[in-house]
């Protein structure tokens, strides 16, 4: 197993220029469906009755009727208490979106991911993740 | 199960993160909100979207992306591409406005719940576009390379029109050329048209041409400060202002106007002017500031005037003010008397402390500067030309160069030319008058040439005062000329007539110091010359007096005066007189002109000396403190005042003797005066 530090460390210098404030667009049917569709190139079309989110990922489509809201989702800030073992799955991308995999749970992706930092998409919310 | 504590570091937000936009389109409009102030955005019932306050219905919105973007709150965009343009909007406001378009015509409405001042930014090229805006709040319209002419004067026929009543920053970007023209047919008031006040700055240059009224039109007060700003031409006034004109920076260049060159009247006429407010607060005065820049102005219109103000104008500091007006009189069917161009006008006062000016006028009647009231000068530079003849007009009949005799002409049917006009004198009855206004000369440098028919160099409606100043008058008619007393007590003065008295008071003229050297035409016009008809006398009681043309008649002489045995035209004569040195030039020949000088210490005259060194003051025509070399000194004469004033005889030189007879005072004919059989020989 690897033993790994799982803390975020504080980047005190500019990485790249890729990192976006809000990396996810959250969108929620009345029905409190939350679908989050990544920001980078991202392009809403209305055709008809629905919204079309395109982004380099593919394009996701929703029925105009069933929306109830749509919000930008923020770069994780602060410091939270995390359940590693919390109910997945998870979603991990890079920082430039890139999804790179689905984990069972927040504990499993921490322990086959190679370092790096990743954003990782729970149930309930976004994290932002340094694996060393 | 563990729990590990992850810190989620703030990340340093500059570099290494990128604020991102919503760009809603909606037809040429896009709103961008930024991400970090959408909070949530609401979907009802499937029709609509709102976004910050705005609601969308979705059938007219054509996309929305999102973008790295940057957003200034509180603007908007406008770029014209030929026959379109696209605006953008940003987030915060974007509730509040209501954007139209057709084809390239802009029309944004602010909702009264505007809170914060609103930047509009425009920039592009059409032939068929415009920019109007109305609201209840103050803006900021910047210009940022833009060249647009309105043809279809769709929401207005202005090229920019700000309905706004508020307090307008209208900004010309530096670097850019912004070229306006608005529609050729239209109800609008000016190619720009500012309801409220508008005020021009930054360093940009704005050409602007009124097809249908004026050039700028604003319904309060104006300034300008380092914008080049070029009236191209104008149907009626280049510019059009009310309450006050303030001009701190940059220029105004007029280059055609169908009327004035610029215009500033009173707004509230019930109330009246205020007068000048502290730091011009709540002002409405008709007032002209000229403070600083350059205002050019050329007009061709009759009657126009260069610079107008229903209140009074001040020149000051670096100002420099050009105006050439080329335009004849008029007839004033409303006010039923002849009106005519003038570079430099005031319904009030004009102020003049500074500034270079320059005021040609050639049309018939033009005058170079009037003022109702009170002309004050107490520094500055000021040339003034003007070469119309005098303009009659009885509503029937025009004569733009009339010659006959005004005396019994109703003064309402013909304008003199004049170099500057101070005052008025209003009839009362046919024997009685009242009189207004006043020149006061302090300082400042004075240069007035007229060539036309009546054409007075300067003239007082009412009183004429100077104690400082250097005044050079060469004119056709009275080189200065006041209605009421004149006093002058320092300065010096060059006045000269070349068809009637160099200074023609018509109360009585005090002189008790300064450098005067007046000239007269032919007998009987003097030197200087008073109302002796009605009572009126010259008290002279000191300073330095050059007179070729002798005093009028009955003057009160306290200082001692000498009359020359004859003179020389054309020739510099040296005037010595204790410390003082003065050298100065005669004109051409004058038939019966006699030569008088005086000074607080008995003068000894040199004619025909060559200067080597001085002041030269008076368009040259004077220098003081003056080296020269000492020629043929001038037989000198007591002088005692007007056609029976000369007792001569017993001054210097080899004049004198038998000539002259016995009459007293000689005939200013350039012979030396009574005496009899009186040697002459020195004094």
């Amino acid at each position: 197993m690897r033993h790994f530090l799982t803390t975020l460390l504080v980047l005190a210098t500019a990485i790249t220029a890729q990192a976006y404030d809000y990396p996810y667009l959250a969108l929620q049917t009345t029905s409190g469906t939350v679908t989050q569709v990544a920001t980078e190139s991202l392009s809403l079309t209305i055709s008809g009755t629905q919204l079309k989110a395109t982004n380099s990922e593919g394009t996701q489509t929703f029925t105009l009727s069933e929306l109830s809201c749509m919000y930008f989702v923020a770069s994780a800030t602060g410091i939270d208490t995390i359940d590693l073992n919390q109910a997945g799955p998870v979603e991990v991308s890079t920082l430039t979106g890139a999804s790179v995999g689905r984990y069972e749970s927040l504990s499993a992706a921490c322990s086959t991911l190679p370092a790096g930092v990743y954003i990782v998409q729970t149930k309930s919310n976004t994290l932002k993740i340094a694996v060393q | 199960m563990k729990k590990i504590l992850f810190s989620a570091a703030m990340l340093v937000m500059s570099a290494s993160a990128i604020a991102q936009t919503l760009n809603v389109q909606v037809g040429n409009v896009t709103y961008q909100f930024p991400a970090a102030q959408t909070g949530q955005m609401t979907y009802t019932d499937g029709t609509s979207l709102s976004i910050m306050g705005k609601t969308f219905t979705l059938s007219e919105v054509s996309g929305m992306t999102i973008d790295d973007s940057t957003v200034n709150d509180d603007s908007v965009s406008v770029v014209y591409n030929g026959t379109s343009a696209t605006v953008t909007v940003s987030g915060n406001i974007a509730q509040y406005l209501t954007i139209t378009q057709s084809g390239a015509h802009v029309s944004i409405v602010q909702s009264d719940d505007v809170a914060s001042e609103i930047t509009y930014q425009l920039q592009g090229n059409t032939t068929d576009g415009g920019f109007y805006t109305e609201g209840s709040y103050k803006a900021t319209v910047v210009l940022n390379g833009l060249t647009l002419t309105n043809t279809s004067a769709t929401y207005s026929g202005a090229a920019l029109h700000v309905q706004n009543g508020k307090r307008i920053k209208i900004k010309t970007v530096e670097g850019t050329t912004n070229t306006l023209v608005d529609a050729a047919d239209g109800s609008q008031k000016g190619c720009i048209y500012v309801k409220g006040h508008a005020e021009f700055a930054q360093k940009g240059t704005l050409n602007v041409t009124g097809q249908v009224k004026h050039g700028i039109k604003t319904g309060e007060y104006m300034s300008l400060k380092k914008t080049t700003l070029n009236i191209l031409s104008a149907a009626s006034d280049g510019i059009n202002c009310a309450q006050y004109l303030l001009v701190e920076s940059g220029s105004i260049t007029i280059s055609e106007s169908g009327d004035d060159g610029i215009q500033c009247d009173i707004d509230d006429t019930d109330v009246g002017s205020t007068g000048e407010t502290t730091d011009h607060e709540d002002e409405d005065s008709g007032n002209i500031y000229l403070n600083g820049g350059t205002v050019t102005v050329s007009t061709s219109a009759t009657a126009a005037k260069g610079v107008k103000g229903e209140g009074s104008i001040y020149i000051t500091d670096e100002a420099v003010v050009n105006v050439t007006t080329s335009g004849n009189g008029e007839w004033d069917s409303d006010d039923l008397e002849t009106k005519a161009a003038c570079g430099v006008s005031s319904d009030a006062n004009i102020y003049i402390t500074g500034g270079t000016i320059t005021l040609t006028a050639t049309g018939s009647g033009g005058k170079g500067l009037k003022c109702d009231s009170v002309l004050n000068i107490s520094g500055g530079t000021m040339t003034i030309v003007t070469s119309g003849g005098l303009y009659y007009n009885n509503g029937t009949t025009e004569n733009t160069n009339y010659t006959g005799d005004t005396d019994n002409v109703d003064s309402d049917y013909y304008s003199s030319p004049k170099g500057i006009k101070a005052g008025t004198k209003t009839e009362v009855t046919s024997t009685s008058y009242t009189y207004a206004g006043a020149v006061v000369i302090s300082g400042g440098t004075i240069n007035v040439t007229t060539s036309g028919q009546n054409a007075e160099g300067i003239e007082s409606k009412n009183t004429f005062d100077v104690t400082g100043g250097y005044i050079y008058v060469d004119a056709h008619d009275d080189a200065l000329n006041s209605a009421q007393d004149m006093t002058i007590s320092g300065g010096y003065i060059y006045a000269r007539a070349s068809s009637n008295d160099g200074i023609d008071a018509n109360g009585n003229c005090y002189i008790s110091g300064g450098l005067i050297y007046a000239i007269g035409a032919t007998s009987p016009e003097v030197a200087i010359d008073v109302n002796s008809e009605d009572s009126k006398q010259l008290y002279f009681t000191g300073g330095t007096l050059i007179a070729l043309g002798g005093l009028e008649s009955g003057a009160s002489l306290s200082q001692d005066c000498y009359s020359a045995a004859s003179w020389s035209a054309n020739t510099w004569y040296a005037l010595s007189a204790g410390d003082q040195e003065i050298a100065f030039l005669t004109p051409a020949s004058i038939d019966g002109a006699t030569l008088v000088v005086s000074a607080a210490s008995k003068p000894t005259l040199y004619s025909g000396v060559t200067v080597q060194s001085g002041t030269e003051i008076c368009n040259s025509k004077i220098f003081i403190d003056v080296s020269y070399n000492k020629s043929d000194s001038v037989t000198l004469s007591n002088y005692t005042g007007g056609n029976s004033g000369q007792t001569g005889g017993d001054q210097g030189g080899d004049q004198g003797g038998d000539q002259g007879g016995d009459q007293p005072g000689g005939d200013n004919n350039n012979q030396p005066g009574g005496g009899g059989s009186t040697p002459g020989g020195g004094f």
